[in-house]
C-alpha cells in the first residue's frame, strides 16, 4: 500500500460512450512512435466481448495482437484520391496480415444484448486501475529477481520496471528497464498493459502522472463532456471520490473477485427504461439484468442500487440529497479537488518549483 | 544481463519523467474552437503549437459560472467532444488540400495538376465572366455548407454567399439544403428559431427526448442527465432503442410516424381528466378562436362586414355570449372567452352560419384516439400512455428536446405540431424549463450581411459600414411595420422575419433549393414517381405548380425555370454527399449541365473529386475568427491563428475577393460595365470596391483581422456582445479571453424571435414576452396555432393534427431506413480522419436487427446490399437487438468514397418534400431566410436488404 491513493470514479449512469476520454488521452499521450493501436483508456459498449476481445475470459493469457486487439489499421487515402472516381474506396486493412480488419477497440459500439424490444447496452470506459495489490508489480518484481529485465536508466535504485508511487498510489512502468517479457499483461486480469514494439516497452495509463505532479487533473477525466468522471485522493474525506466510494458506497470496483484492489470505481447505471411483455406492456423491470451488474461490480451492487434510487426519490420529493448533488456537480471543478481542470497555458518549465514546473526525475523515485 | 536498447529511439531509454516532459513542451498556446455546424458547439479549446506545428488541443473548461439570482443550474463546463480533440491531427491528414488543383483529365478521372493561385483566379474568373455574358448571372449558383469559414470575415457560413450574391448569382438557402427546419413548430409559433439556453433543460420536471442527444449533443446532454438527479423524468420516444433511450426513465417504442397518435392520445387524457392550464389556453393559443363550421375557416371580420379586416378574428365573450374581436396588438384579453360551445352568427350576406371554437373541434378530433386506438397505431401500450399523461400533467414543467429530424421526416410537421398541442394544453411555453427548441445563430451575421446587402455608396465612402448595417437592421424592422404593412400591431418577431424577407426578395439572389431540385436537377419527375402517398390530395408537382401560379414564391425562385445553371461554386459543402439522391439523380441530371464546378474546401470531399477546380481553404486554427454565436450558450467563441495557413491555403474571403477582382477585370476588358440580375443593376467597376467595404478591408490576413476586430467592436458598441472583463471589445480582447458574452436583443431576426433579452450570466429562455408582456406570436391569429385554416391544410385534413400513415418513399419495400448524425463526424468533417476511423469499423456501417439478420443469413460485419426502386448501396452490417426488426439505421455523413462503388445511402433517398410545404400567400406561410420552405425528407424511406456479393 502507498501512503496516499488517487482514485477515479466513473458514473456509468451518465457515460454516453462519446470517446472524448479516449481521444483526449490519445492526442495528449499516444503520439510517440509505436502507439497507433495502443490505448491507455477506451470506452466499451457492454455487454460485449470488449477489448482486447473476451478479456474477461482470457485468464493468464497475453492477448494476441491481431486476434484480440485487431492489429494495426491502415487506410488507403492516396489510392482514393489519385484514381478515377469509383475505382477505389477508403477502407481499413490489417497491417500485420493484409486482411480486412476483424476487431478493434470500439468494434461493438451500440450493439448490446437482449432481444427486441428488450435489448440494452451501457458504456464502460476502461483504463489502468492502479490497483492496491497490483499483480503486475508482483510478477515484475519476481521476473527481475530471477534475472529478467534491464538496468534502469533512472538510477533510482528500483530493481524492477513496474512500481507503485508512494505519494499517490499511481502504478507506472519505467520504459528503460522493461524487457517486454509480457508477464504484466498476462497477470493483469483487466489486460491493461500493452506492448509498444517500436519503443520496446509495455505501456499503460499512468493517471497522467506528469499532469498530476503539476496539479492538473488527468486529461480524460477533465474532458468528460457528460461530467461523469471524478478524481481525487481516497483519504481526503471531503473529496467527491471518497464520498462516493467510502461514504455512500455507490462507486464500485470492476470485478472485485479478481482481488487486485482496483482504484477505478464505477457508479452502476441505475436509471433505465423498463422491459416489455406482450403487446409492449411495460413490466416495470429495468432492462439490464441484475446478475450482469453483480458479475461486473460484485456484492456491493445491490445496496448501491438501493441507495442511488432512494436518494433520487428524495430529490423527486423535493428533499435535499447530498448524494444527488454529488452526481449533479453544480460546480463541476469541485469533482477534481485539489486538481485543476483548466487547460494549462504557459509551457511547463523544467526545474522550476511546484505548481509552475515539472519535478524533474520524479518518475520512480519515492 | 542487459539488452541493447536502440540508441536512436528516444522513447526506449526515456525515464517516465522525460516521457512526461515531452508532452508539456509547446511554444505557442492560443484559443481555438471548431467552426463546424454542430449545435450549439462553441467549445473553447486551447491549441498548442511547437515550431509552427500544432501538436495538440485541450478543452479549456473556461466558461464562467452562472450568476443568476433566481435559478441554480450546473455550470457549462467542460464543453468539448472527441472530434474537436483530434483536429490537431486531422488538419494535417492525407485528405488535406494544400494547393489549387485543376483537373487534368475528364471530370472524375482522378488526374489533377497543381496550378498557381494566379492561374486559378484567372481561369475561373474568365469562365464566370463567360457565363455572365452568355447566360446571365443567375446561371451561377452557390452551394455553401457549414464547414466553418469564420463568420466575421465572410457573412454567415461562408464568403461564397456574398461573392455569388454580389455577382447577381443564386445562393441557396442553407437551412433547406440541409433540412434543419422545425416545420411543426414553425406552423404553431410562426417561427422556429426560439432557442432556450441549454442550462434550462436541467430545470424541467419532464424531459421528452426526441432525436438522439447522446450522439448529437455531446457537450450539452449532461443537463438532461443531471435533471434526472434532481428528480426530473426523462422520456425517450423513438422507433428504435437508440443510445439516448438507454438513459431514460421511459422509452416509448413508437411505430413509424405514429407520434401524432401518441400525443393526441395524451391530449385526450388531459382533457378528459381536466389536467389543463385553462388560462394559458385562453390567452396564448387559438383554442378559443371561432371557426365557421360551413367552410372550416376562421371567422373573420371580412365575413361579417364588407371591406372589413381579413385578419381580424373572434372569440366568444362569456359575459354576453357574443363574438368579440380579439385584440391584435396584445394577448391580454379584455374579456373572458369561452372554450366550449356552439353559436350562430349572421354573415354580411345575411346568411346564418354555425361557429364553434378550435377547442371544440380539437375535442372532436381527439375522440377516436383512445388508449386502445393509440396502442393499435403506435405500438405504445395504454399503461405507458397513462404514465406519459401523468408526466405532463400541470403543474409539471415539460421540455421537449429535439434536434432536427422533423424537417427530414415527411410527416414531421404533424409530429411536432402534436407535441405542441400537449405544450399548449398544459401551459408549457415561455417559462424556464418548458417548451421546445429550434436553432438560432449569428447576431454577428449582420456585419456579414453588410457584405451581401446593397450598402449605399455614401456609407462605403465615409461612414462605418458595420455599424450602419447593424443600425439599419433595427430601422428596417420598424419600417416594415410602419410603412410596408402599415400595421402597428405586428409583433417584433414578425417584423423581423418580414423585413428580412422583403430585403432578400429585392436582392434577387436567395432561393430555397427546392426550385433547383425541381426545375434543374431532375427531382420533379423523381418525386412524382417515388412518392406514393395515398393521403396526399395532390402530387408534389401539382402543389409546386399551383404555388408558383399563385405567385406565392415571387422573388424567391432562382434560377428561373428558363435559366439553366452553368456555374457552381461549392464552399465548405459536399452536395454529392448531402443532397438526397446526390450521387444518383443530382449527379446524373445537374452535373452535366454545369460548365464550371469550383470547390473551396480544406479537404478532399467526394464533390471535389468530381469538380473542375479545387481550391484549398484554410482551416480553423489557421486564421482568427469566430464560430457563430447562439442563444443556446450565449457566448461568441473565438479561434485565434495558432499556425500560418497550411500550404497555399487561404481564407474563403481571400479567395472569393480575389476572384471578384479578376471577374471585374475580365468584364471591364470585355466592355461590360453594367448588367442586370432580375431588376437589380450590377455596376461592374464597383464590385471589388463594395466587396472590400469601400476599400477598407483588402485581401491580406492583416486586413481580415482588422475586419474581425471592427466587427466585434461594432457589436460591442451596439451592446449586442460584451467583453468578459468590461474592457472594449476588440480582437485583442478576444485573443485574451477567447470568448465574449452575448447580450441584449440584437436586431437580427434569429435573435428577435427569442422574444426575450439576454443578460450575461443569467439563464435564458424564449417566449418570455408572450407570457410576461402578452406580446402576440408571429402567426395568422397572433396566437399559438393548433388550427391551420390555410385551404391546402383543410383539404389535406391537416388543419388539425391527425395520424397519417407514412407514405411509401422510394418503393414498396417493407423496411424503413432511419438516420441521424454519426458520433464520428460533424457532417463529413473529420469523417475520414484516422483518429476517428480507428474507433469504429473503419468504414460505413448500418445497424440491423440481429434476429432478422440471422433469418437473412447475414453475420455481423458482412457487407449487405440495401435497395429500393430508386437506388441501392453497400455497407457493413452491425447486428443489434436495439434496432427494430423492420428497420435499418445508418448515420451520416459518410463520404461516398467510403462505400464500395461510391454509392452512399443518400443515393437511394429520393427526398420528396411534403406538398403542403409549398403553401404560401398567408401570414405566416411565407418564406424567408431559413424559414418555411420545402426540404428533402429522407427518414423512413422504404428499403430492403440482403447479403451483398462482395468479398469480406
Amino acid at each position: 500500500m502507498s501512503k496516499r491513493q488517487l482514485a477515479m470514479v466513473i458514473n456509468l449512469d451518465k457515460c454516453i460512450g462519446c470517446q472524448t476520454c479516449t481521444v483526449a488521452c490519445s492526442t495528449h499521450r499516444l503520439n510517440h512512435p509505436g502507439t497507433e493501436m495502443l490505448r491507455y483508456i477506451w470506452c466499451e459498449t457492454k455487454p460485449g466481448e470488449g477489448w482486447p476481445k473476451g478479456w474477461m475470459e482470457l485468464g493468464r493469457k497475453v492477448p494476441d495482437r491481431v486476434r484480440d486487439y485487431g492489429g494495426t489499421w491502415n487506410f488507403n487515402w492516396d489510392e482514393v484520391y489519385t484514381n478515377p472516381v469509383g475505382a477505389k474506396y477508403l477502407h481499413p486493412v490489417t497491417k500485420e496480415t493484409g486482411e480486412p480488419v476483424k476487431w478493434g477497440p470500439i468494434w461493438e459500439e451500440d450493439q448490446g444484448a437482449g432481444q427486441w424490444p428488450n435489448g440494452y447496452f451501457f458504456y464502460m470506459p476502461r483504463l489502468c486501475n492502479h490497483c492496491t495489490d497490483a499483480p503486475c508489480i508482483a510478477v515484475c518484481q519476481d521476473h527481475f529477481a530471477r534475472g529478467g529485465g534491464m538496468p534502469s536508466s533512472q538510477g533510482n535504485g528500483h530493481k524492477n520496471s513496474l512500481h507503485k508511487r508512494e505519494e499517490d498510489g499511481i502504478v507506472v512502468i519505467d520504459p528503460s528497464s522493461c524487457d517486454e517479457c509480457g508477464l504484466c499483461a498476462a497477470e493483469c486480469p483487466y489486460k491493461i498493459p500493452m506492448e509498444n514494439i517500436v519503443a520496446g516497452t509495455y505501456e499503460m495509463c499512468d493517471f497522467c502522472a506528469g499532469r498530476v505532479e503539476n496539479n492538473y487533473a488527468p486529461v480524460c477525466a477533465k474532458s468528460c463532456p457528460a461530467r461523469g468522471m471524478y478524481f481525487g485522493y481516497l483519504d481526503d474525506k471531503e473529496s467527491f471520490v471518497a464520498k462516493l466510494v467510502n461514504e455512500y458506497k455507490v462507486a464500485l470496483p470492476l470485478r472485485p473477485d479478481y482481488n487486485t484492489g482496483p482504484n477505478v470505481y464505477y457508479i452502476p447505471p441505475f436509471i433505465r427504461p423498463t422491459t416489455f411483455g406482450a403487446d409492449n406492456k411495460p413490466t416495470g423491470q429495468a432492462d439490464i439484468p441484475a446478475d450482469l451488474l453483480r458479475k461486473y461490480f460484485g456484492p456491493g451492487l445491490d445496496q448501491a442500487m438501493v441507495t442511488l434510487k432512494e436518494h433520487r426519490a428524495r430529490a423527486e420529493r423535493g428533499e435535499q440529497s447530498e448524494l444527488m448533488d454529488l452526481l449533479i456537480i453544480y460546480k463541476w471543478a469541485e469533482a477534481f479537488t485539489p486538481f485543476k481542470v483548466e487547460a494549462p497555458v504557459d509551457p511547463i518549465e523544467q526545474g522550476t518549483d511546484a505548481g509552475k514546473g515539472l519535478k524533474a526525475g520524479k518518475g520512480l523515485q519515492s | 544481463m542487459s539488452k541493447r536498447k536502440d540508441e536512436e529511439n528516444p522513447v526506449a531509454n526515456q525515464t517516465a519523467a522525460e516521457a512526461t516532459q515531452e508532452y508539456w513542451q509547446w511554444d505557442k498556446c492560443r484559443w481555438g474552437t471548431h467552426r463546424v455546424n454542430c449545435y450549439p458547439g462553441s467549445c473553447p479549446f486551447r491549441v498548442y503549437a511547437k515550431d509552427g506545428h500544432v501538436i495538440r488541443e485541450e478543452i479549456s473548461c473556461t466558461y464562467p459560472e452562472f450568476s443568476d439570482p433566481d435559478y441554480k443550474v450546473p455550470d457549462y463546463n467542460p464543453r468539448g467532444c472527441q472530434k474537436g480533440y483530434q483536429h490537431s491531427i486531422a488538419m494535417y491528414g492525407p485528405d488535406r488540400l494544400l494547393y489549387p488543383m485543376k483537373r487534368a483529365g475528364e471530370r472524375g478521372s482522378g488526374k489533377w495538376e497543381r496550378i498557381s493561385w494566379d492561374q486559378a483566379y484567372d481561369e475561373i474568373a474568365g469562365k464566370l465572366a463567360d457565363i455572365i455574358q452568355k447566360f446571365g448571372p443567375q446561371a451561377i449558383s452557390d452551394d455553401h455548407g457549414t464547414n466553418g469559414a469564420g463568420v466575421l470575415r465572410g457573412g454567415g457560413e461562408g464568403a461564397s454567399t456574398g461573392f455569388v450574391s454580389r455577382l447577381g448569382g443564386v445562393s441557396y438557402d442553407l437551412n433547406f439544403l440541409i433540412g434543419d427546419f422545425n416545420p411543426g413548430q414553425y406552423l404553431t409559433f410562426g417561427q422556429f428559431q426560439h432557442a432556450p439556453g441549454i442550462e434550462t433543460w436541467f430545470l424541467a420536471d419532464t424531459v421528452i427526448a426526441l432525436s438522439n442527444p447522446a450522439y448529437g449533443n455531446i457537450p450539452d446532454i449532461h443537463y438532461i442527465l443531471e435533471a434526472r438527479y434532481r428528480g426530473a423524468k426523462v422520456v425517450a420516444i423513438a422507433p428504435d432503442k437508440n443510445a439516448t433511450a438507454q438513459f431514460a426513465d421511459m422509452w416509448l417504442p413508437v411505430n413509424w410516424s405514429a407520434d401524432p397518435a401518441l400525443w393526441l392520445g395524451v391530449c385526450k387524457i388531459l382533457i378528459d381528466k381536466g389536467w389543463l392550464d385553462l388560462e394559458f389556453m385562453k390567452e396564448q393559443t387559438d383554442l378559443p378562436v371561432l371557426v365557421r363550421v360551413d367552410d372550416q375557416r376562421f371567422l373573420r371580420a371580412a365575413d361579417l362586414h364588407e371591406g372589413a379586416d381579413m385578419e381580424q378574428f373572434f372569440a366568444i365573450d362569456t359575459a354576453t355570449g357574443k363574438p368579440e374581436p380579439l385584440p391584435k396588438g396584445t394577448l391580454a384579453l379584455p374579456f373572458d372567452c369561452a372554450l366550449e360551445g356552439n353559436w350562430k352568427v349572421t354573415l354580411k350576406d345575411k346568411k346564418q352560419v354555425e361557429v364553434t371554437t378550435v377547442y371544440e373541434l380539437l375535442k372532436k378530433r381527439l375522440a377516436e384516439y383512445t388508449p386502445e386506438k393509440v396502442h393499435e397505431i403506435s405500438g405504445v401500450h395504454p399503461d405507458q400512455l397513462a404514465q406519459l399523461a401523468e408526466l405532463v400533467k400541470p403543474p409539471r414543467k415539460v421540455f421537449v428536446f429535439v434536434n432536427w429530424n422533423a424537417g427530414k421526416l415527411y410527416h414531421g410537421d404533424l409530429l411536432e405540431r402534436s407535441y405542441c398541442y400537449m405544450l399548449a394544453l398544459t401551459g408549457n411555453v415561455g417559462k424556464a424549463g418548458t417548451g421546445s427548441r429550434g436553432w438560432s445563430a449569428g447576431a454577428e451575421y449582420i456585419g456579414g450581411a453588410a457584405v451581401v446587402g446593397g450598402m449605399p455608396n455614401e456609407v462605403l465612402e465615409t461612414g462605418d459600414p458595420l455599424l450602419h448595417a447593424m443600425n439599419m437592421s433595427q430601422k428596417i424592422q420598424e419600417d416594415y411595420r410602419t410603412y410596408f404593412k402599415m400595421d402597428p400591431t405586428i409583433p417584433p418577431a414578425e417584423a423581423a422575419l418580414g423585413a428580412l424577407r422583403e430585403g432578400l426578395r429585392m436582392g434577387n439572389t436567395l432561393s430555397p433549393p427546392v426550385w433547383l431540385w425541381y426545375h434543374h436537377a431532375g427531382y420533379k419527375e423523381v418525386w412524382d414517381k417515388f412518392l406514393d402517398d395515398p393521403n396526399a390530395p395532390k402530387k408534389i408537382s401539382q402543389y409546386a405548380e399551383e404555388s408558383l401560379a399563385n405567385g406565392w414564391w415571387k422573388g424567391f425562385v432562382h434560377p428561373d425555370k428558363e435559366i439553366t445553371p452553368k456555374g457552381m461554386l461549392v464552399s465548405g459543402s459536399n452536395p454529392l454527399r448531402r443532397h438526397r439522391g446526390g450521387m444518383n439523380t443530382y449527379l446524373n441530371t445537374l452535373w452535366p449541365k454545369l460548365e464550371l464546378i469550383v470547390v473551396l474546401d480544406p479537404r478532399w470531399s467526394t464533390t471535389g473529386l468530381y469538380a473542375d477546380y479545387v481550391l484549398p481553404a484554410a482551416s480553423f486554427y489557421e486564421y482568427a475568427d469566430a464560430k457563430y454565436s447562439t442563444p443556446a450558450t450565449r457566448f461568441s467563441t473565438f479561434t485565434d491563428q495558432t499556425v500560418p495557413m497550411l500550404g497555399e491555403s487561404r481564407s474563403d474571403r481571400q479567395i472569393t475577393l480575389a476572384l471578384l477582382k479578376r471577374i471585374q477585370e475580365h468584364l471591364l476588358k470585355r466592355g461590360v460595365e453594367k448588367y442586370k440580375s432580375g431588376d437589380r443593376e450590377i455596376v461592374v467597376k464597383e464590385l471589388y470596391w463594395r466587396g472590400t467595404f469601400g476599400g477598407r478591408y483588402g485581401e491580406t490576413n492583416e486586413d481580415e483581422e482588422r475586419l474581425v476586430n471592427d466587427t466585434y467592436n461594432a457589436l460591442g458598441k451596439m451592446g449586442w456582445f460584451e467583453s468578459l472583463d468590461g474592457e472594449e471589445l476588440t480582437l485583442a480582447n478576444l485573443r485574451k479571453n477567447g470568448k465574449a458574452w452575448l447580450s441584449g436583443r440584437p436586431a437580427w431576426h434569429a435573435t428577435v424571435v427569442q422574444n426575450a433579452d439576454i443578460v450575461p450570466g443569467q439563464i435564458f429562455w424564449p417566449f418570455r414576452d408572450q407570457i410576461e408582456q402578452k406580446v402576440p406570436y408571429a402567426t395568422t391569429t397572433r396566437r399559438m396555432e393548433l388550427y391551420l385554416d390555410h385551404p391546402w391544410f383543410i383539404e389535406a385534413d391537416e388543419h388539425l393534427v391527425r395520424y397519417k400513415q407514412p407514405p411509401n418513399i422510394g418503393g414498396p419495400q417493407p423496411l424503413r431506413l432511419t438516420s441521424g448524425h454519426l458520433r464520428w463526424s460533424v457532417h463529413s468533417n473529420w469523417v475520414v480522419s484516422y483518429e476517428m476511423l480507428k474507433l469504429h469499423r473503419g468504414e460505413p456501417f448500418a445497424f440491423i436487427n440481429d434476429t432478422v439478420a440471422k433469418q437473412k443469413g447475414i453475420a455481423d460485419h458482412d457487407y449487405i446490399r440495401v435497395y429500393n426502386d430508386y437506388g441501392s448501396f453497400i455497407t457493413r452490417a452491425k447486428l443489434s437487438s436495439c434496432t427494430r426488426p423492420d428497420q435499418l439505421v445508418i448515420y451520416h455523413a459518410w463520404e461516398p468514397y467510403q462505400y464500395p462503388n461510391w454509392m452512399p445511402y443518400d443515393g437511394l433517398l429520393p427526398g420528396p418534400p411534403k406538398g403542403l410545404h409549398f403553401a404560401g400567400g398567408y401570414r405566416h406561410y411565407e418564406y424567408t431566410l431559413w424559414n418555411w420552405a420545402p426540404s428533402q425528407s429522407d427518414r423512413q424511406t422504404n428499403i430492403d436488404f440482403e447479403k451483398a456479393n462482395l468479398p469480406a
